[in-house]
């Protein structure tokens, strides 16, 4: 299953960077802040500003103007504080003051005055993110009310350092006046009026408060990306600002769809600020490629020849891919620089799964020239779409987009949901273009025709509640106390197939009753951020005398792969992992790796034992951290943390049979003719098992955790069970008599016989 | 599929789509909808919602892609593809034209766009195609330096069998409709473009359709003005691109008639003189070849390594 936590670290989201400054120090970057806390925050601490002296006393709430909060951030004194500002502050105003923004916070303030909701349309680099909530709270005045600004971000590590940022510029300390909230970390005290928070954060407050009354203002940022929690706090806001008139809304967008905001809002105002953006020069092939990465690898290196200086971006879809084509520009560099004095080429590599301290090698400057008065170097970053929105790298002049990237897709009928190679939108095409306009005029390659396109391309990249299970966001929806889900006012209604199956899995999983509402399972299990299968499956372990060992399996499903297979060691690779394999499957080979590495022996020095053994460290210790959190959430629940004793031999037996309780939607049956050949139970799909599983017999019965989708569908991360089990926990779903006659029909039929015997049995010597 | 085409041996299960599950109506998920005022066919979503016209068609079924395994790039068709067309398949074509009511002068036309087809292709497979790049009018010496400029400078470099991006409009371009807003001034520039050189054979489109993009082009632009600050720049391009295909009309007959040929998709069409002309070669070769190449030209600028060719003593 994938992991759907709506603030994952991976990256993959989208997201885009606003600098203050064109400057290329990594300093100035407020999404770096939190790298150089040291240095932006000055621990400044003091009382609420209630004094009657205090610059806010001339304010009126909702009636100021610029010249008055120009004033106030003039002032010696800090309003908040109490305190004289410090030098830093009045630096960091300075270059506050220059921002595309400012020139518009007139217009802005008398907006956001008259109406309720305010489309802001800011483009890149316009100082939207830190600026426009500061300019609310000089005019809300929240603290009068005892309420609070709220500004949604999609990324956690977005929320944290523009947070950080904010309260640099505001000279607070931050935790208190500005804060973050991001999942599994509250940095706000009882005197914040800025909070800086996930979407999916904001989205769980709303469950338990449904009128966000904490707020007075809510600012969704970033809202083109359309992440999945965006989009159900837009319908949701929409309904809430019916009830409360005193609540504000700010939907900030770049310039994409703003129209369409204006529109779904009921034709709110719009407010546009230009960016600063400098032109960029497209350029199509002539002819389509025929393969777009070695065309993409001699697009660089003939840029890198014949063109003036300036990094290169280029965009590839995944790990492998990236990793295989940066090799190779760097070899084929290397070479041009021996044999035509070319100048020195450094490639980097970007993508979600790479560890963030090797992700901020692509902020380091470009290399120098090899001599002086040489040719001078230049850096090629090798990225997933990361690079197109969420981050942004300076002196990219040049932009090699060969128009693909992987997507998720979800396909109702067959249930699956898989990241696919498919061609961008040309809004993304667009987006890519721009990232090389950002420090001066750059120019684009597209490598594909002009033709294609217009003609290949959807205008818009659909957004994400288009493209996933909706399982969980329905429980959310119902947890939020929205019924009438058919007409819930989103921005784009997804498919009836896509509900109705999300709706039968929750029925399924006992999340919902047979009229539709919310049970007291589902309520528990809407408290974790899991997909429901595996919160249901984490909230059924105590019957199977295992939740500490279902705890840890459902955390490492919930992160990257742990095995690590590099490419030159793959034999070495396999040796080691089947150290730990267990024969009747993948979930409890990671259960023993787990505790592989939990053992004394490996803590002593676990970067060195994950080494030896093809483990990535970094998904361990991500495990680690989950379950601790987790755990947290199980103890609040109260649910009996409890372990069957290892020498016990129903100890994999127990874990196994507490795996269907989770997974009993996600089983396949082996088929008779036909070898490894499995199918799907209810949806008939063939499937083989991917080539990674360590099962070591052929199991008649397998539960998976994921369905791949290639040109041959793959189950992977399987485990052996037996049908007796299946119809024992979930009996609606094993209905024998609901099942088409057949080889399954029969097998279950034939399970259901043994266990009415063995029941018999159990009865009879009872007597 | 060729025989010396790679086999890809799949089961195709019993019911892929799970036909059997879309079109049941007892689901538990079928049932609660149901129950809430939905009826199939019909969008979720408010009642009446004020965007409702901007809701795409992954709101009525889930969004479908292709599985792509390859790299093939995008818009490009497998190389296999155009000489795979099954004999007999043009005068099938022909019979179904007739079947669905064409005139015999219409086929007649038809039927020689696929000959002219047919043609090109013999002779591009049998003698290696020339490819030319234009290089402006002649005595029309401002429009060819603008041309100039209009070409990618990456193209400078060129000769070396690395094709790089190379500012160029196709005429298939100008056949298509519904781009959407964005591009919609391309489209009529092209399609004025054409109609000045009307040196070629191209079938007579609508006056009146012509007319009306034109009109839209206009309004196009007034809607626009607030995007004024790239405007200027992309008029300025279009000119030159407009200028470009002039040329590339008339140096590149046998590309245009090809691209003409409005029944195929045009994907295809943009292929077809490739495809038979270039053979496939491995990404290395192709660089090495290319160094090859500059290697000999560099040589060629130097007198010094020139007298050594022509072993001349200087």
């Amino acid at each position: 299953m994938v992991d759907r936590r709506t603030d994952s670290e991976d990256g993959s989201r989208a997201k885009r960077q606003k600098m203050d400054k064109s400057g290329t120090d990594p300093r100035d970057n407020p999404y770096l802040a939190h790298m150089y806390a040291d240095t932006s925050s000055n621990g400044n601490s003091s009382s609420q500003a209630d004094n009657k002296n205090s610059a806010f006393a001339k304010l009126q709430r909702h009636k100021t103007t610029a010249a008055q909060a120009q004033k106030v951030e003039d002032h010696e004194i800090n309003p908040f504080t109490q305190r004289p500002f410090s030098n830093k502050y009045l630096s960091i105003l300075k270059t506050r003051r220059d921002l595309p923004v400012h020139a518009q916070r007139d217009e802005f303030l008398q907006l956001y005055q008259q109406s309720q909701i305010l489309v802001f349309v800011g483009e890149t680099g316009s100082g939207k993110t830190t600026q426009i909530p500061q300019f609310v709270l000089l005019d809300d005045l929240p603290h009068t009310e005892r309420k609070m600004v709220a500004c949604t971000q999609p990324r956690r590590v977005a929320a944290m350092s523009v947070a950080q940022r904010v309260a640099a510029e505001l000279d607070v300390t931050l935790g208190e006046e500005v804060g973050y909230s991001i999942r599994f970390e509250d940095m706000t005290s009882s005197k914040t009026v800025l909070k800086y928070m996930t979407d999916g954060m904001l989205l769980r407050e709303a469950m338990n408060d449904h009128e966000l009354s904490r707020y007075s203002t809510i600012i969704l940022d970033e809202a083109h990306e359309r992440t999945m929690s965006t989009d159900v706090l837009m319908g949701l806001l929409k309904e809430v600002v019916l009830r409360r008139p005193d609540l504000k809304i700010i939907i900030m967008s770049a310039t994409l769809d703003a129209q369409k905001f204006q529109r779904y809002f009921n034709d709110a105002p719009l407010l546009a600020v230009p960016g600063r953006t400098h032109p960029v020069e497209i350029f199509y092939t002539p002819e389509p490629e025929q393969d777009y990465v070695e065309a993409a690898i001699r697009t660089v290196l003939q840029i890198h020849a014949t063109e003036d200086d300036g990094d290169i971006l280029l965009f590839l879809t995944g790990e492998e891919e990236i990793e295989d084509a940066a090799r190779k520009i760097s070899l084929e560099g290397d070479e041009m620089v021996r044999e035509a004095d070319a100048g020195p080429l450094k490639v980097y590599t970007l993508y979600g799964s790479l560890p963030p301290h090797m992700q901020q090698k692509i902020f380091e400057p470009a290399p120098a020239a090899r001599r002086p008065g040489g040719r001078p170097g230049r850096k090629v970053i090798v990225s997933t779409n990361i690079a197109e929105t969420s981050l942004t790298i300076d002196g990219i002049v040049y932009v090699v987009d060969p128009g693909f990237s992987k997507q998720k897709i979800y396909n109702p009928r067959i249930r699956v949901e898989s990241l696919l190679v498919s061609p961008i939108s040309k809004a993304s095409a667009q987006q890519r273009a721009g990232r090389a306009g950002r420090t001066r005029p750059g120019k684009c390659f597209r490598l594909y025709t002009e033709g294609a396109f217009k003609k290949e391309l959807i205008d818009q990249t659909y957004p994400e509640i288009l493209r996933s299970n909706l399982s969980s966001t329905v429980l959310e929806l119902k947890k939020l106390g929205i019924d009438d889900l058919v007409h819930f006012d989103l921005m784009d209604p997804p498919a009836p197939e896509t509900l109705m199956r999300a709706l039968e899995e929750l029925n399924y999983l006992a999340c919902l009753d047979d009229d539709g509402n919310l049970t007291p399972l589902g309520r528990l299990a809407s408290e974790f951020p899991l997909d429901p299968a595996l919160a249901v499956m984490l909230i059924s372990s105590p019957e199977f005398y295992c939740s500490n060992e279902i705890l840890s399996i459902t955390a490492l499903l919930s992160v990257p792969q742990i095995f690590v297979r590099p490419a030159s060691q793959r034999k070495r690779a396999d040796e080691m992992k089947n150290l730990f394999a267990h024969p009747d499957g993948d979930q409890l080979t990671l259960l023993n790796a787990y505790h592989a590495f939990k053992s004394p022996e490996a803590q002593e020095n676990p970067k060195q034992w994950c080494h030896d053994h093809f483990l990535s460290l970094r998904a361990l210790q991500s495990a680690d951290n989950v379950r601790m959190q987790l755990l947290r959430i199980m103890e609040r629940s109260e649910l009996e943390m409890i372990s069957t004793p290892f020498e016990d031999k129903k100890y994999y037996e127990n874990i196994r049979r507490a795996l269907c309780a989770g997974f009993f939607m996600q089983v396949a049956k082996k088929e008779n003719q036909g070898k490894s050949m499995y199918t799907t139970i209810k949806d008939h799909q063939n499937v083989l098992l991917h080539p990674s599983t360590v099962l070591a017999h052929d199991a008649e019965w397998v539960l998976y955790n994921e369905f791949v989708l290639t040109t041959k569908n793959y189950i992977r991360t399987v485990t052996a069970v037996k049908p007796e089990w299946l119809i024992d926990i979930a009996p609606t779903y094993y209905d024998v008599s609901s099942f088409p006659k057949g080889d399954i029909r029969s097998s279950l039929q034939r399970a259901a016989e043994r266990l009415a015997r063995k029941e018999k049995m159990r009865a009879d010597k009872r007597r | 599929m060729g025989l010396a085409a790679p086999r890809k041996r799949t089961k195709i299960s019993h019911d892929p789509n799970n036909t059997n599950w879309s079109r049941s109506t007892s689901g538990f998920g079928h049932k609660i909808l149901s129950s809430q005022g939905w009826t199939p066919g019909s969008f979720l979503g408010a009642r009446n919602a004020a965007h409702a016209d901007m809701f795409t068609a992954a709101s009525a079924s889930h969004i479908r892609v292709f599985v792509k395994d390859d790299t093939l790039g995008l818009g490009a068709r497998s190389k296999r593809e155009p000489l795979d067309e099954p004999t007999g398949l043009d005068a099938f074509k022909g019979l179904l034209g007739r079947l669905n009511g064409k005139s015999d002068a219409e086929l007649q036309v038809e039927q020689r766009k696929r000959d002219d087809v047919k043609l090109a292709r013999y002779a591009a497979t049998k003698w290696q195609a020339v490819r030319f790049i234009s290089g402006g009018l002649l005595a029309q010496e401002k429009e060819v330096t603008t041309f100039e400029k209009a070409r990618n400078p990456l193209a400078d470099a060129k000769e070396t069998p690395c094709r790089i991006p190379e500012v160029k409009m196709k005429a298939a371009n100008a056949t298509d409709n519904d781009y959407g807003e964005e591009v919609s001034d391309d489209k009529t520039e092209s399609i004025d473009a054409s109609e000045d050189s009307g040196s070629h054979n191209r079938r007579e489109k609508d006056k009146t359709d012509k007319d009306s993009k034109k009109k839209k082009d206009r309004k196009d632009k007034k809607g626009k003005k607030d995007k004024k600050d790239s405007k200027d720049r992309k008029d300025n391009k279009e000119k030159k691109r407009k200028r470009a295909e002039q040329q590339e009309d008339s140096d590149n007959p046998l590309q245009t008639r090809t691209m003409e040929n409005g029944t195929h998709s045009s994907n295809e069409q943009d292929q077809l003189p490739s495809d038979t002309v270039k053979e496939r070669r491995p990404p290395g070769r192709h660089m090495i070849r290319g160094r090859y190449i500059a290697q000999k030209r560099k040589a060629v600028m130097d007198e010094k390594s020139l007298n050594e060719i022509f072993m001349v003593k200087s």
